[in-house]
């Protein structure tokens, strides 16, 4: 199953945090080079694709979007499932926006259940730095201090508005999220009697007629 | 300044005419079949008069209950010399009407956006706090965007200098949106969006009687079985935040506030069905991949196709309507792939669907999921009519006029029943999981379109030799539900694709 799989690795990403911290921004600006302060507020999910080369492998990488209110949350287990890496986002001019970031990180682990909590790899961006420095409400180190504490989180202050460091942090995502997929294939690969014969009998098609 | 034109089409009058003389007998039946109608309600002044009738606005706010609907201020009392306190969602409505009027309308200069933008935070928060127990959720400012470009004849609105009719444009704005959120769009504005589980579980309902192929397809794309989230902000925000152009919004506005807020949910099964033949040779150009993992379908189910606003003028998109690469993008700047599909034969099947499958029925069984507080259970009382078994045990209770305080007082009681937000149905998931699914469908695909080649021959062996029946049958076979799978099977024999 393993080795199928090499000719083509598509790695599941979902972007996290506060609305308006510029998730769709950053996505938009890796997969088509564009920034608009005019993206619509996401309801619900949507995601992006980006085919890049890490470590001489060619992966797809699939960018899940999703909303910022809270109450849109609870929706997560169906889309967070069977994620490579999870990015935290947060607006370095908002303070409410960091201090979200355990909320966020903590109901990710809820509800996509990885095998490996502790281990699962997060990325954590702090946008918006294009803004004037006197708007700044959360420091670098105030952030690396977190990011320290939560397992030593790769973080990346960014700016989708000028193209600042997304390239390299989603480099950094990709490579942690094949790391994660790796290790995924593993329990993959143990043989799984239920699935093997379970609905081998079922219908797949015209069964309706 | 920009005003908003009316078009004095000949149709428009005619229609105007009618709209106006339903609206006078306060014939809501009438108005339902002029909403499916080709134009729908017409002019913009047409469409204002009968969305009030139709959302009651006249009947919730002018038969008060209970001292509590003093609260709800009358025009006169309200002119800004009532003062709330701040609605605790006030936040998050700025951060999306700074976001708002991003695809329509056209060609408006960026000071004028910005007013528009604070009018909007206006209209939102001034509802929100005459009804604190509202919560406020990400797409009503969609809503509120339809409302406020319907309501107003110029936008926007004046900064000084504001006439009579402006003012009473607004106030009219501000009551029919307090309706709409407390009697069609409640059931999202409570504590979580639970109730709005239980309308997404409905929606799966209607579409696995409706079309049992393409529910199978849509069970799919989620790495666990799940309720149908694509569709969920179509329901949530009554389609406002999934469609580009304002015409084929408010044609759906019309539509949808001509009946029970339940509708939404038949009109996205509707437009699944509508969509589902480009939809599946889509899916088909996706390649393989498409198997290893069946999420890759989510953004054809998501993406509305373009909705055309027929008239009877215009029953067919005119020549050069569909452009993928100049009219309105996406959210993602990608360009619609889908191409147009006329909003009134949407509409039809709606209420095909709807008749066929009634929500209370066999198939959807809207009883075990929705509570009495609901809007879909609560749109009936607003008449006044004792349609309800408990109300006519309680008279006093079925005497009562209901007010906009009535509707309040449902936000978060028995809206939805224990476990109607769940994914609990026994209907079955299929088609293949990551992995293990790719080799055995390969085979089946393999297997049916083997024997599906071999029923073919056949047919035209016998239809050669006179012999109608088997041919008769075959066409029967293909013309049923298996659309899909003619979809499909046509990856690897192109000629099927077309059948």
């Amino acid at each position: 199953m393993a080795s199928a799989n090499r000719k083509k690795v598509l790695l599941k990403v979902i972007i996290l945090g506060d609305s308006g911290v510029g998730k769709t921004s950053l996505m938009n600006q890796y997969v088509n080079k564009r920034f608009s302060n005019q993206y619509k507020a996401t309801i619900g999910a949507d995601f992006l694709t980006r085919e890049l080369v890490v470590d001489d492998r060619v992966v797809t990488m699939q960018l899940w979007d999703t909303a910022g209110q809270e109450r849109f949350q609870s929706l997560g287990v169906a889309f967070y499932r069977g994620a490579d890496c999870c990015v935290l986002v947060y607006d370095v001019n908002s303070s409410k926006s960091f201090e979200a970031l355990d909320g966020w990180r903590d109901e990710f682990l809820v509800q996509a259940s990885p095998h490996d909590p502790e281990n699962f790899p997060f990325v954590v961006l702090g946008n918006k730095i294009d803004m004037e420095e006197s708007k700044r409400m959360v420091s670098q180190k105030r952030a690396m201090t977190w990011c320290q504490a939560k397992g030593n989180i790769p973080y990346f202050e960014t700016s989708a508005k000028e193209a600042i460091n997304v390239e390299q942090a989603f480099q950094t995502i990709a490579k942690n999220a094949l790391a994660q997929e790796a290790e995924t294939e593993l329990y993959a690969d143990y043989p799984d009697p239920i699935r093997i014969d379970s609905d081998s009998s079922q219908n797949y098609g015209p069964c309706s007629c | 300044m920009s005003r908003i034109d009316e078009k004095a089409g000949g149709w428009e009058a005619v229609r105007d005419a009618e709209v106006d003389a339903a609206v006078n007998a306060h014939d809501e039946d009438r108005l339902r079949r002029l909403s499916v109608m080709p134009g729908g309600f017409g002019s913009r002044s047409a469409r204002c008069r009968a969305w009030l009738e139709l959302l009651r606005v006249e009947r919730l706010q002018s038969t008060p209950s209970s001292p509590e609907t003093t609260r709800f201020a009358t025009p006169e009392t309200d002119a800004e010399t009532v003062v709330y306190t701040p609605h605790q969602d006030e936040g998050q409505v700025l951060l999306d009407t700074r976001r708002a009027f991003v695809t329509y309308p056209r060609d408006i200069s960026s000071d004028a956006k910005a007013d528009m933008q604070e009018d909007l935070t206006a209209l939102i928060c001034t509802v929100l706090q005459r009804h604190p127990a509202l919560s406020y959720f990400q797409g009503f400012h969609d809503i509120a965007t339809v409302m406020y470009l319907t309501f107003l004849s110029k936008v926007p609105r004046p900064r000084e200098g504001a006439t009579a009719q402006d003012r009473e444009e607004w106030d009219t704005l501000v009551r029919a949106t307090e309706v709409v959120a407390l009697s069609r769009t409640r059931d999202g504005m409570g504590k979580d969006l639970g109730p709005m589980m239980g309308m997404l579980k409905l929606l799966r309902r209607v579409l696995a009687a409706a079309d049992p192929g393409l529910y199978r397809i849509s069970a799919s794309i989620s790495p666990v079985p799940t309720l149908p989230f694509f569709a969920l902000s179509w329901i949530l925000t009554l389609f406002s935040h999934d469609v580009d152009t304002l015409a084929p919004v408010q044609r759906i506005f019309d539509y949808l506030i001509a009946r029970n807020p339940i509708s939404a949910i038949y009109l996205a099964v509707a437009i699944l069905m509508s969509k589902k033949r480009q939809m599946l040779k889509l899916a088909a150009d996706l390649g393989p991949e498409v198997r290893l993992d069946p999420s890759l379908l989510h953004p054809l189910f998501q993406r509305l196709p373009p909705l055309y606003s027929d008239t009877p003028d215009e029953p067919t998109p005119p020549p050069g309507f569909h452009d993928p690469n100049a009219e309105a993008r996406g959210k993602f700047d990608e360009p619609n792939p889908y191409t147009p599909i006329a909003l009134s034969g949407i509409f039809q099947l709606a209420d095909k669907l709807q008749a066929k499958h009634p929500f209370d029925g066999s198939r959807v069984r809207a009883h075990e999921v929705l509570g009495s507080g609901s809007v879909v259970r609560t749109y009936v009382l607003e008449l006044g009519e004792q349609l309800d078994e408990q109300a006519k045990v309680d008279e006093k209770a079925a005497l009562k006029a209901w007010t906009l305080a009535d509707a309040e007082a449902c936000i978060d009681k028995d809206v939805v029943l224990p476990g109607g937000d769940q994914l609990d149905d026994e209907e079955p998931v299929p088609w293949p999981d990551r992995l293990g699914g790719l080799a055995r469908s390969r085979r089946i695909v393999t297997t049916i379109t083997i024997g599906v080649l071999l029923i073919g021959v056949g047919a035209a062996l016998y239809r050669s030799t006179g012999r109608y029946r088997l041919a008769a049958w075959w066409t029967t076979f293909m013309r049923r539900d298996i659309s899909w799978a003619r979809a499909y099977l046509g990856q690897y024999v192109p000629a099927l694709r077309d059948l």
